[in-house]
């Protein structure tokens, strides 16, 4: 198969990318530097790294599931059911990113905690306090997270040709079946790129963790709380965390192969 | 009327634009409805098959409505027995033709068995044994439309609706597809309607022509009665061509016992030809000049529109013939004359058919 | 300034970005010592942020032209950015232990000086809500309990204070600096933390403190240094002398500070 020649790309934007990977790489490469390789074992079997890994893998599980269920059907009303205030709807949806981690956890604090809007109904119900918990921990980082599904999975839909559906409902489809076997599958990449940034957004979370949810090892203290707390003593620590977040990324980010991103 | 689809209805779709038409299909026929775009078509498509509402009058079929805002009746698209074949198909890009072709039945709860059953006929009833597991990324367009017909009539509808079913068509593929849908519109028992804003196909499929214009039906007749006595100009230019269906080969085309003389040496086989009637030309002794289609003929009725006059010709060859007013009255021709008629091969429009055409 | 360090394992890419942070945002100055003109970079350990912010206003107010920069963080991570290099012209510490790092790789330009001291207390939410009266109280299961992270001073002179009172606390969150503690508390989130009384008396009514018996209290303190080359540096010095100073005890002891 003769293959056609590409149109060349103007080279002052591949010098402007060139720039912006190495803007990326740089500092994982001083990460790799920094490293002592020879007590990286030590650090690794330690139980604050092992303690910090499983929470963070667990809780960014947990998190991008939670993040799915409610997401995706947000992203569908916003995308497909027409109502007032639609754009208010969708700002409030999207706030977790703009809004600095720190700010979310604490306005989770003002809602969810003890005294909160709905913590302190909840409390004296139930006696259930949800911060300083692992569960504080899912709902810490599925809130700052949950916004990276919504909006892919609403453009992804907004982008699917309106007949597709037409043509499924003409043929008998009722809304279930349509959204099972025509919709969703269609919009299937979307929803895997957007399960990866939720999932790496999640795994990635700080500022909303520390502030509603404590940073106990073993029960809340994932592994960005551990870095953070390593720096402050322990620097072999700290690069060993920060390596083992950048494989485990790394990993989870390059199994999901370039097709998958776009269209099949 | 109580069998077969009645549809007459409004609808408004912006503050300037509001669509009212009235269509009564009877069963085992079929109806074609052409016009510019933006005429309304689509809106029609979405109204019948339930995808969209209407704001007056009522859609209903075989005595049942589907759709009646004045008796709150609205049947969603789901229970309405409808199918609609789409421009380009619309065939579901992850599923594959046997997969496509059977969502409907799958859908309407049919057994799987049966359903297999039902796919693999229609697959060999649209010539696309074999193709089952392609998907529709795979198919040509030709194919792809075959796909979106057996997707439509396996479902036995009581009306089928094919939307512009040859525009992202290439010509060679059109023939054949036409041919094909020419077939399957002779066996299916529902009510079919076709839209086009191509002539061809409407006059070709179509037992009445409804012509649309700006959300209004201004003429509804056979083909030859619009072409002879169009009610608008769109209609005398678009929908009232000649179109006569015969055997090329050599640079002639044999329309029954008639020969005419077309440009295209290397064209052969069945084909379709059109002209428009402003190209014929009317003499009232035997023309000698450089057209190469002159004959004798008898003109069996003039209809004037105006300052034009459309002629409508006789053996051998039907046709229709527009001149002025003026000259019919200068060449003093009525009903029964004999007038010869002259026609350069030039202005012959051939386009290769389906043997079904013929 | 590549001193090196018997333990290899202090190789501090953080530092070195805070370090570079620093730099950037002294771009006025770029990375030289201070001198007549360029502005005063103060390093201060957390707990001390509100006193140091006035004690820089009125060190000021009384030499115009003169600019003092705040650098408010941990005291570890302090430490540790002033040697990697940072610009940094004075040096508060809530440790010995952090200054004495800092001295150790040659970067204290004068002797350390001890200007204040702190203990701590037990911050509760306006009213006491879980009735707790004293240390023994962080074992309690029921109870929301915080203290600081182990790695910066305030946490560490929290589990000193834990052992001195032979408790083992049942801790639910250990934050990283005494004021996202005081803000729990304020908010009633937490039913009782460790922090230092210059807390409670900053938090101005927000929240209400416990009196830790000697007997159980550990004792910061509170270091301060000038920081550079062996030459002079007569603004650093003054302002060391300022917060020696009876004007600057006074702010410090309004601070909740107890002074030497």
């Amino acid at each position: 198969m003769t293959r056609r020649v590409p149109t060349k790309p103007p080279i002052a934007l591949v010098a402007l990318a060139i720039v912006g990977v190495l803007f990326f790489l740089i500092p994982i490469v001083g990460l790799l530097v920094q490293t002592e390789w020879s007590e990286l074992p030590t650090h690794l079997s330690s139980d604050i790294v092992l303690d910090a890994l499983r929470l963070s893998l667990i809780a960014s599980v947990l998190a991008t599931v939670l993040a799915a269920v409610v997401g995706i059907p947000i992203a569908y009303v916003l995308a497909r059911v027409p109502f007032r205030g639609k754009s208010l709807v969708r700002a409030l949806v999207l706030l977790p990113i703009v809004l600095p981690p720190v700010v979310g956890g604490a306005a989770l604090l003002f809602a969810l905690g003890r005294r909160g809007v709905v913590g302190e109904p909840l409390y004296d119900a139930t006696g259930i306090v949800l911060p300083f918990s692992m569960a504080g921990v899912v709902i810490a980082v599925t809130f700052v997270a949950m916004p990276f599904i919504v909006l892919t999975v609403e453009a992804a839909l907004r982008n699917l040709d309106v007949r597709y559906e037409g043509a499924a409902a003409s043929l008998g489809a009722g809304s279930w079946t349509s959204l099972r076997r025509v919709t969703l599958p269609l919009i299937a990449p979307a929803i895997v790129s957007g399960l990866a940034l939720t999932w790496a957004r999640a795994f990635g979370e700080f500022g909303a963790t520390i502030t509603f949810a404590g940073n106990i090892q073993g029960r809340t203290q994932t592994m960005p709380l551990a870095v953070f707390v390593a720096l402050e003593s322990d620097r072999g620590a700290a690069t060993a965390i920060s390596l083992v977040m950048v494989v485990v990324a790394v990993l989870v980010l390059v199994l999901l192969r370039d097709r998958w991103w776009g269209k099949r | 009327m109580t069998s077969g689809l009645d549809a007459s209805f409004v609808i408004r779709r912006s503050e300037s634009f509001a669509l009212n038409v009235s269509l009564q299909v009877a069963r085992g026929s079929t109806h074609a409805l052409i016009g510019p775009n933006g005429a309304g078509k689509s809106t029609i498509v979405e109204a019948i098959a339930g995808l969209l509402a209407v704001d007056d009058g009522s859609i209903g079929v075989d005595g049942v409505t589907w759709d009646d805002p004045s008796s709150g009746v609205y049947l969603s698209p789901q229970v309405r027995s409808v199918a609609v074949m789409f421009q380009d198909g619309v065939l579901f890009p992850h599923l594959s033709v046997s997969q496509n072709v059977a969502f409907g039945p799958m859908s309407r709860g049919m057994p799987r068995a049966e359903v297999r059953t039902r796919v693999a006929d229609w697959l060999r009833n649209v010539d696309l044994a074999g193709f089952d597991d392609r998907l529709p990324s795979e198919l040509s367009g030709g194919e792809a439309q075959r796909v979106a017909l057996a997707r439509a009539l396996i479902l036995d509808p009581d009306v089928l609706i094919l939307d512009e079913p040859f525009a992202s068509l290439d010509v060679s593929s059109r023939s054949s597809v036409r041919g094909l849908i020419q077939q399957r519109l002779a066996m299916f028992k529902g009510a079919a309607v076709v839209i086009s804003h191509d002539p061809t196909e409407a006059l070709l499929l179509g037992d009445v022509v409804h012509v649309l214009e700006a959300g209004t039906i201004v003429q509804s007749g056979t083909p030859s009665s619009i072409r002879l006595s169009p009610a608008t100009d769109y209609v005398a230019d678009v929908a009232g061509v000649n179109l006569v269906r015969g055997f090329a080969g050599g640079g002639q085309v044999a329309v029954g016992t008639h020969e005419l003389a077309i440009v295209d040496h290397d064209v052969s086989g069945s084909v379709l030809v059109s002209f428009h009637p402003r190209t014929v030309t009317l003499h009232p002794d035997e023309p000698r000049g450089s057209a190469r289609n002159t004959w004798r003929t008898t003109i069996e009725s003039i209809e004037p529109r105006g300052e034009t006059v459309r002629v409508q010709l006789g053996a051998p060859m039907a046709l229709t013939a527009e001149v002025t007013a003026s000259a019919i009255a200068s060449l003093d021709l009525s009903e029964g004359s004999a007038v010869y008629v002259s026609i350069k091969a030039t202005e012959l429009s051939v386009e290769s058919a389906a043997i079904s055409d013929v | 300034m590549s001193r090196r360090d018997p333990n290899p394992q202090h190789r501090r890419v953080s530092i070195r970005l805070g370090v570079l942070a620093l730099c950037l945002g002294l771009a006025a100055s770029a990375c030289s010592a201070s001198d007549e003109g360029a502005p005063l970079v103060v390093s201060a350990a957390s707990s001390l942020a509100g006193a140091f912010e006035e004690l820089a206003r009125s060190f000021e107010s009384t030499s115009p032209g003169i600019e003092v920069q705040l650098n408010v963080a941990g005291s570890t991570r302090l430490a540790e950015q002033i040697v990697e290099g940072a610009p940094v012209d004075v040096f508060a510490s809530a440790n010995i232990a952090a200054i004495d790092r800092v001295v150790d790789s040659g970067d204290a330009a004068t002797q350390v000086v001890v200007f204040a001291h702190n203990t701590m207390a037990i911050g509760v939410p306006p009213g006491n809500p879980a009735n707790v009266a004293s240390l023994t109280d962080f074992d309690r299961h029921a109870l929301i309990l915080g203290a600081c992270a182990s790695a910066v001073p305030c946490g560490s002179y929290s589990d000193a204070a834990f052992s001195k009172a032979g408790v083992t606390p049942v801790l639910d969150t250990r934050e990283p600096d005494a004021g996202a503690l005081v803000l729990k508390l304020g908010l009633g989130e937490v039913d009782a933390g460790v922090i230092y009384v210059s807390d409670v008396v900053g938090a101005a009514g927000a929240i209400d403190g416990i009196d830790i018996p000697p007997s159980e209290n550990v004792r910061a303190t509170y270091p301060i240094a000038v920081i550079g080359d062996s030459g002079t540096h007569p603004l650093a010095d003054a302002f060391v002398a300022f917060v020696l100073s009876d004007d600057g005890r006074a702010v410090l002891a309004s601070y909740g500070f107890d002074l030497p």
